[in-house]
């Protein structure tokens, strides 16, 4: 039986319509990445396998509020990114170890070959973004590049919602200056 | 801003990223390419598709398969009915809504009725009350009432256990509103439960009687019989005769022949196909 | 070994005679049960499905008696049973239908029932709509469903009343290869109209009529009761018992040949045809 390869909206569509088979071929498509992507944000293997399952779950729900607009990978995204944050706000986000993407460490780029590509990317931002201090970085990773609210962002770094709000000006002027 | 005509992750990068040995700045820049570009996703995808990953599947799938209860069934579970006796309770059709929304208008309605004449809103409410749980078990079981009776007759599950279940079940949906109806009437209050001799009487004799001639026909019998003393009733204008103490007399004895008929049949099918 | 012994057995519903004094022994593989309307098929699956009881004569099933309640519960274990017609619950979603016959067959360990639910879903094919109202399935989904729910537990004796009905042709094979599996472990009883699915599918063949059997033991028996009888020729023998005009413009006659016919192999249809029509031929003799 020969099908032609349905898109990932369309996918969406027929799961809007109770089709279980898409949601598996959604899932083959993008559970893998989303499971590496959440695990920058959380070490913790089984917690992100738990938010993975709980997405598809909630897109097999919520299938017909995507309105079309932009990718079903960042729909999905979106899901995952918040299903986390609230995870972890009900867990104790103290218990669980962040990833590399949320850890407060200097992370300079690796090698220079890097630099190079990541100034591709992003030109200049993202040359700026590693300048500024890691502090910084991770708010702006979790608010502006993850889409959390300060609050949640709050509770997944583990700070007060405040310190959030202060650090997210800081950096926005730190990435001002840089860029200037 | 991005220009990702022109650059690609390639393996060894996506492999790096996998292993955390990348920057974050250089993660975040690889994360939102991936976010846009379908053959750097679905690469990334393959390479981070663990088996961990594939055996949640089966945990998606049992959520979406066997999702949480509707209203109803969780009010039943939480008096401590198990999952599995509320589905075979769903399958019922005079346990759905729509059958207990009829009994409590036509109960409800013998009430009204009271407005306009003590004697007959008490009439129809003897009429009705008892009948609504006979009618209710004969909903519950058979062919008309169950789609898929002819399968279920031949499952192991013990018909001793189905009848129970689902008799009582139907007398606790259709006692309490009828009781309370009955409270409201301008009678003694002793009324809103000595319906319950009949309809107790009805419910037995309608099982009993159902190898016999099958569900529908039986309860058919008992509610027309019933019917008859309601309207002999009616025309010697006692009404109150029908829960009067020679009626009740009957009912206890109607209870206890049909109970030990039931519990005597050895072979017994409430389904009425072995016959 | 047999599974299934029916000696003398009788059912009559009314005037109307379903079944006639009826001997029959079934064990394991798939046998198939061909014969017209009324012919009884039905009403003899359902004593054995334990559905009905017969009027006379004795029915042994998996060695139990299902006269008495302890005989028919150990049958009704070890039973699936797929009716020629079966209704739904109104609401129920094919997940919830079949769970609810995983209750009935009690299997109380809820995660074991739900994989076994899902294992019986996949296996007829009805995964991607597992959660969908059975209201909203077409006829052969809907088919599929009651398959489904026989096929729980891998019972070692399947009763299926006309399975392939409403099936399309890839889902009709898809059925066989299910079907030919089961019978390498358990005993079939499959009735039906179709000869090709009896002939792709059985070894062995009971051909009933008016509550008789015509004929029983193998599919190629049966095929051979026509050797001799099946010509393709460029026209219509107006001797035949049957004849048409097949897709290739030659007419297939079965009975008697015209002038100048080639003698082919003869088909299990063929066969059916000729056991059949000169019973329906007899009667029609008899009463004129």
């Amino acid at each position: 039986m020969t099908e032609s390869v349905r898109s990932d909206a369309e996918l969406l569509r027929a799961v809007s319509a109770q089709d279980e088979g898409a949601l598996r071929l959604l899932y083959e498509r993008h559970a893998g990445w989303l499971n590496a992507r959440l695990r920058r944000r959380c070490s913790d293997a089984e917690v992100v396998l738990d938010v993975v399952q709980d997405t598809f779950v909630a897109a097999w729900s919520g299938a017909d509020r995507f309105r079309g607009d932009g990718e079903v990978a960042g729909w999905l995204w979106g899901i995952a990114i918040h299903r986390l944050a609230s995870r972890l706000r009900r867990g104790g986000a103290a218990n669980l170890r962040l990833g590399p993407a949320l850890a407060e460490r200097d992370t300079p780029d690796v090698s220079a070959e890097d630099q190079v590509l990541v100034a591709l990317e992003h030109s200049d931002v993202g040359a700026a973004l590693g300048r500024i201090s890691p502090q910084l970085r991770v708010v702006l990773q979790a608010t502006i590049l993850d889409g959390l609210s300060t609050r949640e962002a709050a509770t997944v770094l583990g700070i007060p919602q405040g310190t959030v709000k202060t650090r997210l000006v800081r950096a926005r002027a730190a990435m001002r200056e840089e860029l200037s | 801003m991005t220009s990702s005509d022109v650059w690609h992750a390639d393996h060894d990068d996506l492999e790096r990223f996998l292993d955390g040995r990348v920057g974050a700045v250089f993660a975040a820049s690889l994360e939102a390419h991936v976010l846009a570009c379908e053959s750097c996703r679905a690469q990334l995808n393959a390479m981070a598709f663990e088996p961990e990953v594939e055996a949640r599947w089966t945990g998606v799938r049992s959520r979406i398969e066997d999702p949480a209860p509707g209203a109803v069934e969780a009010f039943l579970r939480r008096l401590g009915l198990s999952q599995e006796a509320t589905s075979l309770l769903a399958a019922v059709p005079s346990l759905r809504a729509g059958w207990l929304l009829g009994v409590g208008i036509s109960v409800a309605f013998a009430g009204l009725a009271s407005l306009l004449s003590a004697d007959l809103g008490l009439t129809l409410f003897l009429l009705v009350a008892p009948l609504a749980p006979v009618a209710g078990v004969a909903a519950a079981f058979g062919g008309d009432a169950d789609p898929s009776h002819e399968i279920v007759t031949t499952t192991p599950f013990s018909a001793g256990r189905l009848l129970s279940l689902r008799t009582l079940a139907v007398l606790a949906s259709s006692v309490p509103l009828a009781v309370a109806v009955g409270l409201l009437l301008p009678t003694p209050a002793w009324v809103a439960v000595a319906w319950l001799g009949p309809a107790l009487a009805g419910v037995t004799a309608t099982l009993a009687l159902a190898p016999v001639a099958g569900l529908t026909v039986s309860s058919a019998v008992v509610g027309v019989a019933w019917t008859s003393a309601v309207v002999a009733a009616d025309r010697a204008s006692d009404p109150m005769a029908l829960v009067g103490t020679a009626s009740q007399l009957v009912c206890v004895l109607v209870i206890v022949v049909a109970s030990a008929a039931l519990l005597h049949q050895r072979s017994y099918d409430p389904l009425g196909r072995l016959s | 070994m047999t599974d299934v012994v029916l000696d003398r057995i009788g059912k009559h519903y009314g005037k109307d005679v379903a079944l006639d004094e009826i001997d029959l022994t079934f064990g394991r593989g798939v046998t198939g049960l061909l014969g017209p309307n009324g012919a009884g098929k039905t009403t003899l699956l359902r004593i054995i499905a334990t559905a009905l009881a017969a009027d006379t004569g004795t029915v042994l099933v998996l060695g139990q008696d299902p006269l008495t309640t302890r005989g028919r519960t150990a049958i009704r274990r070890r039973l699936g049973y797929l009716p020629q017609e079966a209704g739904f619950p109104r609401g129920f979603t094919v997940f919830r239908f079949i769970d609810y016959f995983a209750i009935l067959k009690e299997w109380d360990d809820r995660d074991a029932r739900h994989d076994e639910v899902r294992r019986v879903v996949d296996a007829v094919d009805l995964t991607d709509v597992a959660t969908k109202r059975i209201q909203s399935l077409s006829g052969g989904q809907r088919r599929r469903v009651l398959l489904a729910q026989a096929l729980l537990g891998r019972p070692g004796l399947l009763v299926l009343d006309e399975p392939t009905n409403g099936l399309d042709p890839a889902q009709r094979a898809r059925l066989r290869d299910l079907l030919s599996t089961a019978g390498e472990t358990s005993t079939l009883l499959v009735s039906t109209h179709q000869t090709d699915d009896v002939a792709a599918l059985c070894e062995r063949v009971v051909v009933l009529e008016h509550g008789r059997v015509l004929f029983d033991g193998s599919v190629s028996g049966l095929i051979a009761t026509a050797d001799g009888k099946v010509w393709m020729s460029g026209e219509r023998s107006s001797l035949a018992r049957n004849a048409w005009r097949t897709g290739s413009g030659l007419w297939r006659n079965v009975g008697a040949p015209p002038a100048g016919a080639d003698l082919v192999a003869p088909t299990l249809e063929d066969a059916y045809l000729m056991l059949v029509g000169d019973r329906a031929l007899a009667e029609v003799g008899s009463t004129s």
